[in-house]
């Protein structure tokens, strides 16, 4: 079953001294379950792509379905730096203004697998890179999406962080049996984490490459180590460049 | 917990430093004036002396005169300040809700702005009285173009990446004003708030040099005109003091909403 169709879509923008064709009659479909890392060049409108997907961002032609509720995950981990790290797991649910006991319940649930109880109450600036962006991954784990997008959200961290944090989120996707698009430029993050790689031409976006990843079940961690790795490295480091 | 007594006690103490220093800073100047006053080094005609200003201070105080002054210029300038705030502050929302009002009104804001406000005070004084309306009038005038100008700035300086969150939850723009705009602000607004005690003491002070029975403004102006500087110090005194006070209670504010906050 596909969560998300894309069909021909385009997209522009404007500005006073020129049109910027961002994307070009792009399709993709992910399926339920399916991990999809999107790579290219940057300023390719990798993010906009997701923009899209999440409706923030009308497109000029083609057809989008989306079939479930998107959480979305930004590079930057966003987090209300006047609010505590508990509070701040409650905007996405407050937004829609119905926090149940059952959500707080979640909430701590969330936190202790996370390593985070100790934290509820401190402010988001007394924490390290990597566990703002693990109250972040909360924060949207908590309108229990099914559908996760992912734009770059490691890149902000350092390289042992960015591998342990990708980790958690990592299993919670397959744990909990989301759908997740992944927008990065790092190779080896896309390689390890996804099951899919779309390549991206330069703008105007267009897919100019399909990757099935297949590593069989293990961390992403391992597959770092694993020969195909290299393989896959090799082959779409050569398609970008 | 060693190390952090001994932190939290070298904090205090200079905390107490500092402050001893301060209160000596100021006793010593006032000691100098009223030595140099007495001893006839500077003419006390025009400087005056402390204890001849203590003595006025008695005079006003014991036919309750000084009260009255106090009490109407504090309650001229809380209204203004008030009343300046909020309504900038509203008006800031407006135009952060609706780009091209923003960019029609840029040019006259920007030029409001530039002008400076006490030129306007005799014109607003001639239009709406010459009592309290009046001079509440023209504290508002100087207060409120500043406000709209620095709280639209600071709601525009909000973060994109933010706004774009709150909009992937499906926040309405009233929840992302009032969730995150005005949140993410509150130490900048607190700010703008203490910047206008001052405005508006301004404005307050202005209109009552142009118009007025009573207020501190006032007492300035007739001690100048009768040449009695003993009056007129006193005058400014007494405005520093208020000035102070009214910093520290929203100081104190502030510190207690912050506790709670959390």
């Amino acid at each position: 079953m596909n969560r998300v169709v894309l069909k021909n879509i385009s997209k522009s923008y404007y500005n006073q001294k020129q049109v910027l064709d961002v994307i070009d009659n792009l399709s993709l479909e992910v399926k339920e379950g399916e991990i999809v890392a999107i790579v290219g060049p940057s300023g390719t409108g990798k993010s906009t792509i997701l923009n899209i997907i999440a409706g923030l961002v009308d497109i000029d032609n083609g057809n989008i379905c989306v079939d479930g509720k998107i959480g979305y995950m930004f590079q930057h981990d966003l987090l209300f730096d006047w609010k505590t790290v508990y509070k701040n797991l409650f905007i996405g649910l407050e937004i829609k203004d119905k926090i149940k006991n059952t959500d707080k319940i979640k909430a701590m649930k969330l936190l202790e697998k996370y390593d985070l109880v100790d934290f509820k109450t401190s402010l988001p600036k007394e924490l390290s890179g990597g566990m703002r962006q693990r109250v972040a991954l909360i924060r949207t784990l908590m309108t229990n999406p099914n559908i996760l997008l992912l734009d770059e959200p490691f890149s902000a961290l350092d390289s042992q962080t960015r591998i342990k944090v990708s980790n958690d989120v990592y299993r919670t996707i397959k744990d909990e049996k989301l759908t997740a698009i992944l927008v990065t430029h790092d190779i080896a993050e896309a390689i390890t984490l996804a099951d899919r790689i779309i390549i991206l031409s330069k703008r105007p976006a267009k897919v100019i490459k399909e990757y099935i990843i297949n590593f069989g079940d293990i961390s992403p961690l391992e597959k770092r180590t694993n020969p195909l790795f290299l393989e896959y490295f090799d082959k779409i480091w050569n398609d970008i460049a | 917990m060693n190390k952090e007594l001994k932190y939290s006690k070298m904090i205090k103490k200079q905390k107490t430093t500092v402050f001893i220093v301060q209160i000596t800073l100021l006793i010593l100047i006032f000691s100098l004036w009223e030595i140099l006053g007495r001893l006839k080094l500077i003419n006390t005609f025009l400087f005056s002396y402390p204890s001849d200003i203590v003595k006025i201070f008695n005079l006003y105080l014991q036919n309750n005169e000084i009260f009255r002054h106090i009490g109407v210029s504090v309650y001229e300038t809380i209204l203004g300040l008030i009343i300046g705030t909020i309504s900038g502050l509203i008006i800031a929302v407006i135009l952060w809700w609706n780009e091209l009002v923003a960019k029609i009104f840029d040019p006259f804001l920007v030029v409001l702005n530039a002008l400076p406000k006490t030129a306007l005070a005799p014109i607003i004084i001639i239009w709406v009285g010459t009592g309290i309306d009046g001079i509440v009038c023209v504290a508002i005038s100087i207060s409120l173009v500043l406000t709209i100008l620095s709280a639209y700035q600071y709601f525009k300086n909000v973060s994109n990446e933010q706004i774009l969150m709150m909009k992937s939850f499906g926040a309405t723009k009233i929840q992302i004003l009032f969730k995150l705009v005005i949140p993410s602000n509150i130490g900048n607004l607190i700010n703008l708030f203490k910047i206008n005690i001052g405005m508006s003491w301004v404005g307050v002070i202005v209109g009552e040099f142009i118009v007025s029975k009573e207020g501190i403004g006032y007492l300035i102006m007739y001690g100048s005109q009768v040449f009695k500087m003993g009056v007129v110090m006193m005058g400014v005194l007494v405005l520093g003091v208020l000035s102070f006070l009214m910093y520290e209670i929203v100081n104190i504010i502030e510190k207690v909403w912050k506790e709670n906050r959390k």
